[in-house]
C-alpha cells in the first residue's frame, strides 16, 4: 500500500481508532499492529509476508540463543558468536538472492561467458523494503550479542518491532534498543504528539507529491533521451533530480516518522536538511541518517574507524562507501556513485576536517554569510553530479549524460515542456527552501510554526490546496521502494 | 482524544471550503494543474450532447472513442436510410460510456447498438475521457459516481468545478462550441471530420495488450444496459494503422474476450497507412469510405433481421 493512495487514507483512520481502543491491552495492541502492518506490506504481495516472518522470528531466536548462550556458559564466547554469524549470514543470503544474484550472475557472465547469462538468471522479484527490514532485524542481534540490549521474550513485540508499518518498506531503519522498549511498555495519547505527527505528514505529502512529483516529470523526459536536449537543459535535469529524490525520500520519512507519532511511536530522525551542508562530511551527517548510522555503528567502527592508521582510514571509508552505494542497488552506477561521494570524503577525513561543521549553519541568524552560501553551493553542486550516476541506467548511460551536458553546456537556454509544469516546480521548491531553512534548527521541517491559529491552519490549507490542486496525478510510487 | 477529533473535523470543514473557493477563482484562470475548466475541444461533446436533443428513436447508435466518432460517418449512413447518431467521445472508455448510456440511451432509443472497442482504449484509466465528459457535459448522479469512483484528483477536481459552472454560474447552458476547430469540423449527428492528415512513420515496440479489470466490468455493465432494453448490438474493433497493428503481440487473445460478450467484428481491410490512415490509429478519409462501404453491408443485414 502506498501512503499516497486512497486505500491508505480509509486505512489510517481505521487503523488509528482501533489501536487506541486497544490502548489498556498492550499484547492486544501490539498484535492489532502486526496484523495491520502485514495487511499494508500484503497489500502489494502477500507471499512476501512469509519471507518477513521468517527473518523475524530467525532474528528473535537468534537474540534469544545468544544471550542464553553467552549468560549459561560466560567464558565460552564461541557459542554466542556462532549464533549471531549464522543469523547474520542467513539475512544476507536471503538479501542477496533476492536483490543481488542476478546482477552479479549477470556481471559474471559479461565477463566471462560473452555476456550470454539467460540460464544462470533466476529473475526474482525484489521484495518490497527488503534491505530495510533486514538491517532492522540484524542490528537487533548485533545489539544483542554486544550487550547494548537484553533480548525481548515477548515475540509479539518483536514483531512489531520489525513490520511497524509507517517504516516497514522504506524506514527510518530503527535501531531495537530505541523502538523495540517502545513497543513493551504502555503507550499514552498524547495530543501534541499527534498534532505534530499530522503536521509532519502534511510536508512529508507535500514533498512528494508536489515538489518530487513534479520534478520527476521533467526528469524522466530527459533522462530518457539525453542526447535529444541541450547542455542546459541537462544540467537542470539533474539539479531537479537532486531536489525529486530529497523531495521524495525525505518526504516519505517525514510521512513515516508522523504516521508513527499518531500511535504514540517516535522514530528517529532520517534527514536533516542535507541541502544546506557546507562540506560533503556534513552532508553525509545529514542525508539518510538511519542507514549512514547504521553502517557507522555496525561495519565502519568495527573496522577500527578513523582510530586506525591513515590509510587504513582510507579504506574503511572506501569500503564503507562502496557498500552503501550497492546497498542501494544492484547495478554499478550505485558502486560508481559510493565511490564518487568517497573520493570527495576522504580528502576530508584523512586531513581531519570531517566534523569541521557540527552545527548548524548560520546558526541565530536570518541569512547565511556569503562565504556559507557559497560552501552550500558548492556542496549541493557536487550532490548534483553524484546524482547522476544515481539515477543513470548504467556507467555508459552516465558518462555520456556527462559528455553530453559538458560539451553542450552553453548551447541554448534549457528546454521546458510546459510553462505550468515549471511554474508548480519553481514555487513549490521555493516553499520547501523558505520553510526548511526556518526551521533547520528544529525537531523536523515542518516544525516550527506561528502562534495564531489563522495563520497556522491557513498554512495547512495551502499546502493541502497545493497537494489537490497541483499533485502529478499518475500514481508515482517512491523511489526508495525499489531499494 | 477528544479534543483532536474536533479539531480535526473543524479543520476539515474549514478546508474544504477554502479548498473549494480557490479552486473555483483559480480554476478561473485556469491556474490549477489538476483540473480541466475549459469547456469544448476537438472531440466535440458539448456539441453532440447539445445535438442529440434533435435525435429520437434511431436505427443504429455508435459508441466509442475518436475510433467511433472519427470514422462512423453519420451522413453516409443517413444517405443508406439508416437513421442514426454517434455518441463517442475523445478517448471514451466504457467507464465513460455506462455514465452517457445511463444519460441519453431511453430519449435516443435505438434500434441496434454499435459498440466500438480498441485495445489501447480497454487499458486506459479513462481520466482524459471523465473530465471531457464533467467539464462538458450537464452533471448527472452516474457521473458524480463515476468521479468519485476514480478515485483521481483531476477528475474530482473537474467535477466540482464544473457542478459550480453548471449549477451556479449555469455557464454550460450558455456555453457554444465552435463547429470548426483547426482541421476538426462537427457534423450534426454526432461525426467529426478530419481535414488534415499527419500520418508520420513511426516503430512501436511490440506490446502485450491487456484489460484493465473495471474497464471489463464497466463494459459488461453497458452491455447489460442494452440487453435489459432488448436492443441488440454488435462490438466493432476498427482496424489501425499497420505499423501500430503489427506491434500487438497478443491481438488473438483480445478477439477471443471480446466474443466472450457477443457478437464482435474485426475485418482487416486492405488499407495502405500512408493512404489510408490520418495517423497510426485513426482512419483518414479515402479509408473512412471504405470502411464504411464494407460497414454498412453488415449493418443492413443485421437490421433486416430485426425487422
Amino acid at each position: 500500500m502506498l501512503f499516497n493512495s486512497i486505500e491508505f487514507m480509509v486505512f489510517l483512520p481505521l487503523v488509528f481508532a482501533v489501536y487506541w481502543l486497544l490502548h489498556k491491552r498492550l499484547w492486544w495492541q501490539n498484535a492489532f499492529v502486526v496484523a495491520a502492518s502485514y495487511l499494508f506490506y500484503g497489500w502489494w504481495d502477500w507471499r512476501f509476508l512469509l519471507l518477513i516472518a521468517f527473518t523475524t522470528l530467525c532474528s528473535y531466536a537468534s537474540g534469544l540463543a545468544i544471550y542464553h548462550s553467552s549468560t549459561t556458559q560466560p567464558s565460552d564466547g564461541s557459542k554466542p558468536k556462532l549464533y549471531l554469524w549464522a543469523n547474520i549470514l542467513l539475512n544476507l543470503t536471503i538479501l542477496g538472492v533476492f536483490k543481488y544474484y542476478d546482477f552479479f550472475a549477470q556481471s559474471f557472465a559479461d565477463a566471462f561467458l560473452g555476456g550470454n547469462a539467460e540460464h544462470i538468471l533466476l529473475h526474482l522479484v525484489l521484495p518490497v523494503g527488503i534491505s530495510f527490514y533486514t538491517f532492522q532485524a540484524l542490528s537487533y542481534s548485533i545489539d544483542v550479542y554486544r550487550g547494548s540490549i537484553r533480548p525481548t521474550r515477548d515475540v509479539v513485540a518483536f514483531f512489531a518491532y520489525v513490520s511497524f508499518f509507517p517504516q516497514l518498506v522504506a524506514g527510518p531503519i530503527e535501531r531495537a534498543t530505541s523502538l523495540l522498549p517502545q513497543f513493551e511498555r504502555q503507550r499514552t495519547f498524547s495530543y501534541p504528539l499527534a498534532v505534530d505527527g499530522m503536521r509532519q505528514m502534511l510536508w512529508g505529502f507535500f514533498k512528494k507529491m508536489v515538489v518530487a512529483d513534479s520534478c520527476a516529470l521533467y526528469v524522466d523526459n530527459i533522462f530518457e533521451h539525453p542526447d535529444w536536449f541541450n547542455g542546459s537543459s541537462l544540467l537542470l535535469a539533474a539539479v531537479l533530480f537532486t531536489i525529486q529524490i530529497y523531495g521524495d525520500f525525505s518526504g516519505y520519512s517525514d510521512i513515516a516518522i508522523g504516521c508513527a507519532k499518531l500511535f504514540g511511536i517516535r522514530l528517529r530522525r532520517n534527514f536533516n536538511v542535507p541541502y544546506f551542508s557546507r562540506d560533503i562530511a556534513e552532508f553525509w551527517r545529514r542525508w539518510h541518517i538511519s542507514l549512514t548510522t547504521w553502517f557507522r555503528d555496525y561495519i565502519y567502527i568495527p573496522m577500527g574507524g578513523s582510530r586506525v592508521s591513515k590509510p587504513r582510514v582510507a579504506l574503511n571509508t572506501m569500503v564503507i562507501f562502496l557498500v552503501s552505494g550497492l546497498w542501494h542497488g544492484a547495478n554499478w552506477t550505485f558502486v560508481a556513485w559510493g565511490a564518487f561521494h568517497a573520493l570527495l570524503f576522504l580528502p576530508l577525513i584523512v586531513s581531519g576536517k570531517n566534523r569541521k561543521y557540527r552545527d548548524v549553519v548560520a546558526a541565530g541568524r536570518w541569512l547565511p554569510t556569503l562565504r556559507e552560501t557559497g560552501q552550500m553551493l558548492l556542496t549541493f553542486l557536487l550532490a548534483v553530479m553524484g546524482w547522476v550516476l544515481f539515477r543513470a541506467d548504467s556507467i555508459e548511460q552516465a558518462i555520456a549524460y556527462y559528455s553530453h551536458m559538458f560539451s553542450t553546456l552553453f548551447e541554448g537556454t534549457p528546454v521546458l515542456t510546459s510553462t505550468m509544469d515549471a511554474w508548480v516546480v519553481l514555487v513549490s521548491v521555493v516553499v520547501m527552501t523558505v520553510v526548511e531553512w526556518a526551521n533547520r534548527d528544529c525537531e523536523h521541517e515542518f516544525h516550527r510554526q506561528p502562534r495564531s491559529r489563522t495563520l497556522r491552519w491557513g498554512f495547512y490549507i495551502l499546502l493541502l490546496f497545493m497537494i489537490g490542486g497541483y499533485m502529478v496525478t499518475n500514481e508515482m510510487p517512491f523511489i526508495y521502494f525499489q531499494f | 482524544m477528544r479534543r483532536l477529533i474536533r479539531n480535526t473535523i473543524l479543520f476539515a470543514l474549514v478546508a474544504a471550503v477554502t479548498y473549494t473557493l480557490l479552486l473555483f477563482v483559480l480554476g478561473d484562470w485556469g491556474w490549477v494543474r489538476t483540473a480541466r475548466t475549459e469547456m469544448g475541444n476537438r472531440g466535440f461533446l458539448n456539441s453532440r450532447v447539445k445535438d442529440i436533443h434533435n435525435y429520437h428513436n434511431v436505427d443504429v447508435l455508435f459508441l466509442g472513442s475518436s475510433h467511433s466518432y472519427r470514422t462512423f460517418d453519420t451522413r453516409f449512413y443517413r444517405s443508406e436510410g439508416i437513421s442514426c447518431f454517434n455518441l463517442g467521445s475523445s478517448n471514451q472508455t466504457p467507464v465513460q460510456t455506462y455514465v452517457l448510456l445511463k444519460a441519453y440511451l431511453d430519449s435516443l432509443n435505438p434500434k441496434y447498438v454499435v459498440f466500438e472497442v480498441h485495445p489501447d482504449i480497454m487499458k486506459n484509466d479513462g481520466v482524459e475521457c471523465a473530465v471531457d465528459l464533467l467539464i462538458n457535459t450537464p452533471i448527472t448522479w452516474e457521473a458524480t459516481k463515476m468521479a468519485w469512483q476514480t478515485g483521481n484528483m483531476k477528475v474530482i477536481n473537474t467535477w466540482l468545478y464544473s457542478l459550480y459552472n453548471q449549477k451556479v454560474r449555469h455557464r454550460l447552458q450558455h456555453f457554444t462550441e465552435d463547429s470548426i476547430m483547426d482541421d476538426a469540423e462537427y457534423i450534426p449527428g454526432g461525426y467529426v471530420e478530419i481535414n488534415t492528415k499527419e500520418f508520420v512513420r513511426k516503430r512501436y515496440s511490440s506490446h502485450h495488450l491487456t484489460i484493465r479489470p473495471e474497464q471489463w466490468q464497466a463494459l459488461q455493465r453497458c452491455l447489460a444496459l442494452l440487453k435489459e432494453r432488448d436492443i441488440p448490438y454488435m462490438l466493432v474493433e476498427v482496424q489501425d494503422a499497420y505499423q501500430l497493428r503489427s506491434a500487438f503481440k497478443n491481438h488473438e487473445w483480445f478477439e477471443a474476450k471480446m466474443r466472450t460478450l457477443g457478437p464482435y467484428r474485426y475485418k482487416l481491410l486492405p488499407l495502405v497507412d500512408t493512404i489510408h490512415f490520418c495517423n497510426s490509429n485513426h482512419l483518414f478519409k479515402p479509408g473512412i469510405e471504405i470502411f464504411n462501404k464494407d460497414f454498412v453491408v453488415d449493418l443492413k443485414k443485421e437490421l433486416a433481421q430485426l425487422k
